[in-house]
């Protein structure tokens, strides 16, 4: 008694944890409707009846899975699992994304639907990363689920162009690399492009898309350098620092002059004129200081014109590789790509 | 004058017993289209929308081709034993 309640529990959670899976769409069949009906009110039997007889009618995909669903719940909680399993394989197959929530679902009926998981071959949960990079230097994250072995092969098509991204035997998460290139190299022109992920083990197969936009853009180019960081040109001419060397040569002269005259002032060569030699003296003294209060002409700083030169050298080599560069950037494709909504309510 | 012919000993001449008529045997289709529903016609003959569920057909080849507005026509041949469904699910690539 206590594990039926403990299953009632469970179904009645589902209803919510189902629709958690995006807004159900809404249900046109009478007959479908009356199978819902029964299930809200536990009336398991009902349910199995309406809902094969649902089945019987035409039904769209959403609602022949709903319907699936329904029995799957029923059958679990009636205990027959093999019906269960069996109800969950055929609404997996047609809505492979489904997802039931564990923690709103008894685990008796996640079991049965993992169960349902393993024998079925779905490819489920296919997705594409939004990302951006330069052609040929980067890729598209794809991954999916394959619940079963098979050969698995995954297009990307867009148009005339369809690109083969991998083909493998596998089974179980699977995650690609997607290098948006044709097979000569070139990146896939710009589009929506719809990656195609099909299954196929023996007579049956599995297909499921998921579109995405390819756009182009333009590298961004180099700016061309007028420095470099860290480097700064130097004055290429210098002022000599403050001299008193005048100034100190007119002394020198005038005290030699005074000397002389002085000399000669003694002697019995002549009588020169003190004063006048004195005269003289303050004149030699007064050019010499203003000789040494004029500012010194500037002179070439021959290490700071190597060093410029040196710089200048290095700025225009490293402006070579960058024209270089940017004529290679301009070659080149910044490839942008976005996954666009589902369509068709997540089918 | 001639003796009178006898005519021949009658033999009862029992028909060879029919052959037991061949049972019935049928394949089945299930067939379905992503992201959209489409118009499914088997052999050229419209056998509806999709999800098309155990459409039955004679063991052998068939072709298949799925249209819908806004999607390229997608025709595919596949080989379908008796009593064994073939579940195909196919991608539709928009025009």
């Amino acid at each position: 008694m206590r594990r039926v309640l403990l299953v009632l529990c469970g179904l009645l959670a589902c209803a919510p944890a189902l629709s958690a899976q995006g807004a159900p769409p809404a249900i046109q069949n009478a007959t479908l409707r009356r199978a819902i009906q029964a299930y809200d009110n536990l009336d398991f039997g009902q349910v199995v009846t309406v809902a094969n007889q649902a089945l019987r009618e035409r039904l769209t995909s959403p609602e022949r899975a709903r319907a699936y669903e329904l029995l799957g719940f029923a059958y679990s909680a009636t205990s027959q699992p093999d019906q269960a399993i069996n109800a969950f394989k055929e609404a997996i197959l047609l809505d492979p994304d489904r997802e039931l929530d564990p923690g709103r679902v008894s685990p008796r009926i996640s079991g049965y639907f993992n169960a349902a998981l393993g024998q079925v071959m779905v490819v489920r949960l296919l997705d594409a990363d939004s990302t951006q990079f330069i052609a040929g230097q980067g890729f598209v994250p794809i991954r999916y689920t394959v619940t079963s072995r098979a050969r698995v092969r995954t297009r990307a098509v867009s148009g005339p162009t369809s690109v083969l991204v991998d083909s493998t035997i596998t089974v179980g998460q699977v995650n690609l690399r997607w290098t948006t290139r044709l097979p000569n190299g070139d990146p896939v022109p710009p589009g929506t492009y719809t990656i195609v992920v099909e299954a196929t083990a023996g007579q049956n197969s599995f297909s499921t898309s998921r579109q995405v936009r390819v756009t182009h853009g333009a590298v961004d180019t180099l700016p061309h350098l007028t420095s470099l960081p860290g480097y700064t040109y130097l004055p290429e001419t210098e002022v000599p620092p403050k001299s008193w060397r005048p100034l100190g040569l007119a002394l020198v002269y005038t005290g030699v002059a005074l000397a002389g005259t002085s000399a000669l002032s003694s002697s019995d060569l002549g009588s020169p004129s003190l004063r006048e030699a004195g005269t003289v003296g303050m004149g030699v003294v007064l050019a010499g200081f203003i000789m040494t209060l004029k500012k010194p002409a500037p002179q070439p700083a021959r290490g700071n014109i190597l060093y410029n030169q040196l710089l200048r050298e290095q700025i225009a080599r490293r402006n070579a590789e960058i024209a270089q560069e940017n004529v290679r950037r301009r070659q080149q494709v910044a490839v942008s790509v976005v996954p666009m909504p589902r369509v068709g309510g997540g089918r | 004058m001639a003796p009178p012919r006898r005519s021949p000993p009658r033999q009862v001449v029992t028909p060879p017993a029919p052959p037991p008529a061949p049972a019935e045997e049928f394949g089945y289709l299930i067939i379905d289209a992503t992201p959209v529903p489409g118009t499914v016609f088997v052999d050229g003959v419209n056998a509806g929308d999709t999800p098309l569920y155990n459409y039955r057909v004679k063991p052998g080849p068939h072709s298949i081709r799925i249209q819908s507005e806004g999607y390229r026509t997608l025709t595919d041949r596949l080989q379908v034993d008796a009593g064994n469904p073939v579940r195909k699910r196919y991608t539709l690539i928009p025009e």
